[in-house]
């Protein structure tokens, strides 16, 4: 009883202390003459003088039954506020004929403050969350009128007024209606991304074979256009939003065709299945490749390793929702790539409903 | 109006005349690029321009009175102040006569919440405002088209 860490009480069967361990002592810094003859609800303050602990006490001195973990929160005298977990039990001391109790006490106080902290702090971030999420949709959807009007005033003022026009002045429109559609895809980018996490969206099994062909019927032209080559191998069925995943595929591999280099590009889809219960799947490309520092980058928002380059005019967002929709569906994504040889994604997702879905 | 089928219906309007539309949109600018662009179109139209559902509701409320000055088409805009879009669709759909008017959202929410809450308020047609002016003079032509040439309406 001595060397135990928590505190323990022994009582008798008038609820009188008759003995406790030195932990009791430490941690409420009292002393045997304070302790030792002292009944329990006039300990201290009379801080155990808890409804919650009169009745199953009653109870166990009446019938003998056990208590466990019965808690109090209170003011513990100079301990201040404290969750205290008290467990009790009768106790048959060798020749004394007469039942004693015994008391664990186990200050929780820590772990509860913990738990509680943790707790408000996810409540925070969910909500943070959401702030962000809604914001990037109101934003985005409040940011695209003006934009439209600086765009469609332009066009218009170009239209109308072509012929008073030198070329300077057409340059000048072009790139300001230039600047205007860019920014509309960024800010596109941007709702799209804040979609993602805002609509729930439904999960079920999604066959990612379709998917894949489905995304491969969208991109038809654009990889006859380059003459490239897409091979997908065969792939598992994995569990999460149809929509979300297609379009994640589809980024990967609008990715690949634009960095997969100029002549007849070839792109390899492969799949497999982990010891898990995980789906891995990998798109490949034989582009110039990422450098590694750039290699996390990539999943930014708004980030475009060539920005001007090529003729593409992405929005530096489509690696950025691939990530967030791999996130969503409590799987990962990452890159591996040597310069000069090419770049693959990898992608895990959960072959089956997980803990939280 | 002549009760048979009208085949002088065409780009220029309803018998000749040009087409009636009621365009309900509170942003100036925007009012005025529609404005151009039925001009760029070609189509020849009597725009009347409401800013507020309550300004739309009483202009159809005055020309219910008059057929002759009642909107052939109304292009309406989603976000409106005080009472939305989707409020005056759905008073006009549910209108014993009004509702035979061709209703055209033009929005610029691409949000699919607001597409099919407009179609299950009986909108007839749903279209975002496009920013290329391409776009929406094709828009805007395959509506006097669609509408004004090719399906049959009630006459009246």
């Amino acid at each position: 009883m001595d060397a135990l860490h928590e505190p323990l009480l022994v009582l008798d069967e008038d609820l009188v202390v008759r003995q406790v361990n030195p932990a009791f002592y430490d941690t409420f810094s009292t002393t045997p003459e304070e302790t030792i003859g002292t009944p329990l609800f006039e300990l201290g303050g009379g801080h155990f003088d808890h409804p919650a602990l009169r009745e199953p006490l009653n109870t166990l001195r009446h019938d003998g039954t056990a208590f466990e973990k019965v808690e109090m929160d209170q003011p513990f005298g100079g301990m201040g506020r404290r969750v205290l977990q008290i467990s009790g039990q009768t106790l048959q001391v060798n020749d004394d004929v007469s039942e004693r109790i015994l008391l664990a006490i186990n200050d929780v106080t820590e772990p509860r403050r913990l738990e509680t902290e943790l707790r408000r702090h996810a409540k925070e971030l969910r909500q943070s969350n959401e702030d962000l999420e809604q914001f990037a949709y109101a934003a985005s959807h409040d940011l695209q009128e003006p934009l439209r009007m600086v765009a469609s005033y332009l066009q218009l003022l170009e239209w109308r007024y072509k012929e008073d026009l030198d070329e300077t002045a057409q340059e000048f429109i072009d790139y300001a209606v230039d600047g205007a559609e860019r920014m509309k895809a960024l800010i596109n980018g941007l709702l799209h991304y804040s979609r993602v996490g805002r609509k729930e969206g439904e999960f079920s099994e999604v066959d990612l074979a379709t998917t894949l062909a489905d995304v491969l019927e969208d991109l038809d032209r654009r990889i006859e256009a380059l003459g490239a080559t897409v091979d997908v191998g065969s792939l598992p069925s994995t569990y999460g939003n149809r929509g979300q995943l297609r379009r994640l595929f589809q980024n990967l591999l609008e990715n690949a065709l634009t960095y997969a280099g100029d002549k007849s590009p070839h792109v390899q889809v492969s799949g497999e299945i982990q010891d898990e219960g995980a789906a891995h799947v990998v798109v490949e490309d034989e582009g110039p490749g990422i450098p590694p520092e750039a290699q996390d980058k990539v999943f930014q928002i708004f980030t475009q390793l060539d920005p001007h380059g090529s003729g593409h005019d992405g929005s530096g967002m489509g690696l950025a929702l691939c990530k967030k929709i791999a996130e969503r569906h409590e799987g990962r994504i990452w890159v591996e790539s040597e310069p000069g040889h090419g770049a693959s994604f990898h992608v895990i997702l959960n072959l089956s409903p997980g803990p939280n879905p | 109006m002549s009760a048979s089928p009208e085949p002088s219906r065409s780009s220029t309007g309803l018998d000749g005349r040009p087409i009636r539309i009621l365009l309900v949109e509170d942003n100036p600018a925007d009012v005025r690029l529609t404005r151009e662009m039925l001009r760029e179109s070609k189509v020849r139209n009597d725009l009347l321009v409401a800013q507020t559902a309550e300004e739309a509701e009483e202009i159809l409320g005055l020309t219910e009175a008059d057929a002759e000055t009642r909107p052939d088409l109304v292009l309406l805009d989603l976000d409106l102040p005080v009472k939305s879009g989707h409020d005056l669709l759905k008073e006009l759909k549910s209108h014993s006569t009004l509702r035979r008017i061709p209703v055209v959202i033009l929005s610029s929410s691409e949000a699919e919440e607001d597409v099919l809450k407009s179609y299950d308020q009986h909108a007839n047609a749903y279209v975002t405002k496009p920013v290329d002016l391409d776009e929406i003079t094709t828009i805007v032509q395959s509506i006097d088209q669609f509408w004004f040439q090719v399906v049959r309406l009630p006459e009246e």
